[in-house]
């Protein structure tokens, strides 16, 4: 079954099968990017501040 | 005047029924404006899904009430939820003003005997199969064992469970003994006008935070349009960014409300910064206790510079080396890369790495990638 994670050994890269040396330099490609996460971050700060605003428009209305 | 309207929700059992009634016998006396099914939502008209028009009705309330007893109710084979507990997730996912009274006998018995149980079974469940255990088998665990009381249902437990993992106070519930609703109501007032004073605060600190994203905005837009001649003091840029990058836990998350904390990375120790040069990275500085080769050809794939600079423009990766006890965070911005190290714990191993990849991947990236973003404007302005 695949790891979904890779090893450079000897300057050689390869799918990480098995007993790994210490030395061995580790990694897995991640799901998503430092600037999609941030994009995400930035649209969900966007909504809850909204969120927050209609909230307090809806509590603060006199009816 | 808009009148608070209270849903009031719970299974149809004997038990609870005249809890029910006074509830909304005492609500609406209070001049509140009660929504309960046998009172005033259904079964009309006749060919309306009661289950849509329940939720629908959670909707438009303004507070979801919940009474738990020891039964669950009719459960829904497509929703895997009972009706009840699809109501309670409504209004939690609307984020509605959400009391829940519990059974104070059952929810003793909850707090001392089954939640742990649960809790137990979860983690076992996690250790096997990776994997947060469906509802279905919790129930069929609870149900097999003989210590539980036998006059509660399972799924009751499964529910308690849900509002715990929420984190939804549970009320204590006295069959035969009435709610003063005056004083419940009375202290909701209270809690409700220590906020809305706020507002004012709440509103300026809100437009601060849309000029904070439109400044950022603004740099994001212009730091591209600029030709940044060079750093004055290499060292010194890397070494305030070092200062920033904090080290943190990751966690490995089952679902949206459960996560289990699997490690630590400790603070940045060093950084460094390489340029491509013709077929090499260049050194171009670095801070704190890193090697730092003087070059790395581009074919030394044995380097984690060379591998995120292979990546391609705006590439990155985290790397992990047992021997050095060091998670590595890499960044290419055009012909730079910028190097993070963050110490793992000694108990780190290819093992470790291997099963919780991604929370590793997660717990790096995600700590403050706006943090990240600005780094790369400002080393993408440096390209020329």
């Amino acid at each position: 079954m695949s790891s979904g994670v890779f090893v450079s050994k000897n300057g050689k890269v390869t799918e990480a099968v098995g007993i790994q040396p210490k030395e061995a330099l580790l990694f897995a490609p991640s799901r998503k990017s430092s600037s999609q996460i941030w994009r995400e971050q930035r649209t969900a700060m966007k909504r809850e501040n909204k969120r927050i605003r209609d909230r307090f428009n809806e509590a603060t209305k006199r009816v | 005047m808009a009148r608070t309207k209270v849903f009031i929700s719970s299974v149809n059992e004997d038990g609870l029924k005249p809890l029910r009634r006074a509830a909304f016998r005492d609500l609406a006396s209070l001049g509140h404006d009660p929504l309960m099914w046998e009172e005033n939502l259904g079964p009309w008209p006749a060919n309306i899904d009661p289950i849509k028009k329940c939720l629908e009705a959670v909707g438009q309330s303004d507070i979801y009430l919940l009474f738990l007893g020891n039964k669950a109710g009719t459960y829904d084979i497509r929703a895997g939820a009972t009706v009840t507990h699809m109501e309670f997730i409504q209004a939690h996912e609307q984020e509605k003003l959400t009391l829940v009274f519990g059974d104070a006998v059952i929810k003793t018995a909850f707090f001392s005997t089954v939640k742990p149980l649960i809790e137990q079974l979860v983690d076992q469940h996690i250790k096997e199969k990776e994997q947060f255990p469906s509802p279905i088998h919790i129930m069929d665990s609870l149900r097999n064992n003989h210590t539980l009381p036998l006059h509660v249902d399972p799924y009751v437990w499964y529910f308690l469970y849900d509002i715990t993992l929420r984190k939804v106070y549970i009320d204590d519930l006295s069959l035969g003994v009435p709610i003063d609703w005056k004083e419940y109501f009375s202290d909701l007032l209270r809690r409700g006008s220590l906020l809305l004073p706020l507002e004012q605060s709440i509103e300026q600190n809100s437009a601060r935070l849309e000029q904070f994203d439109e400044a950022f905005e603004l740099l994001n837009r212009l730091l591209p349009q600029v030709q940044i001649t060079g750093l004055q003091r290499a060292e010194d840029f890397l070494s305030i960014i070092k200062s920033r990058m904090t080290g943190g836990v990751i966690e490995h998350h089952y679902g949206p409300y459960v996560a289990e904390t699997v490690g630590e990375y400790s603070d940045c120790s060093a950084a460094t910064l390489y340029i491509q040069v013709d077929d090499r990275l260049q050194l171009a500085a670095k801070v704190g206790h890193a090697a730092g080769a003087a070059y790395y050809r581009l074919d030394n794939h044995s380097s984690y510079n060379v591998l995120t600079y292979h990546k391609g423009d705006n590439g990155e990766q985290v790397f992990f080396k047992a021997s050095k006890h060091m998670f590595f965070y890499c960044i290419r911005t055009g012909r730079l890369v910028l190097t993070l190290h963050f110490p793992s714990h000694p108990n780190w191993d290819y093992k470790k790495f291997i099963h919780y990849k991604e929370a590793v991947n997660d717990a790096i990236i995600s700590k403050n990638p706006l943090m990240i973003e600005l780094i790369k404007l400002i080393l993408g302005g440096m390209q020329s």
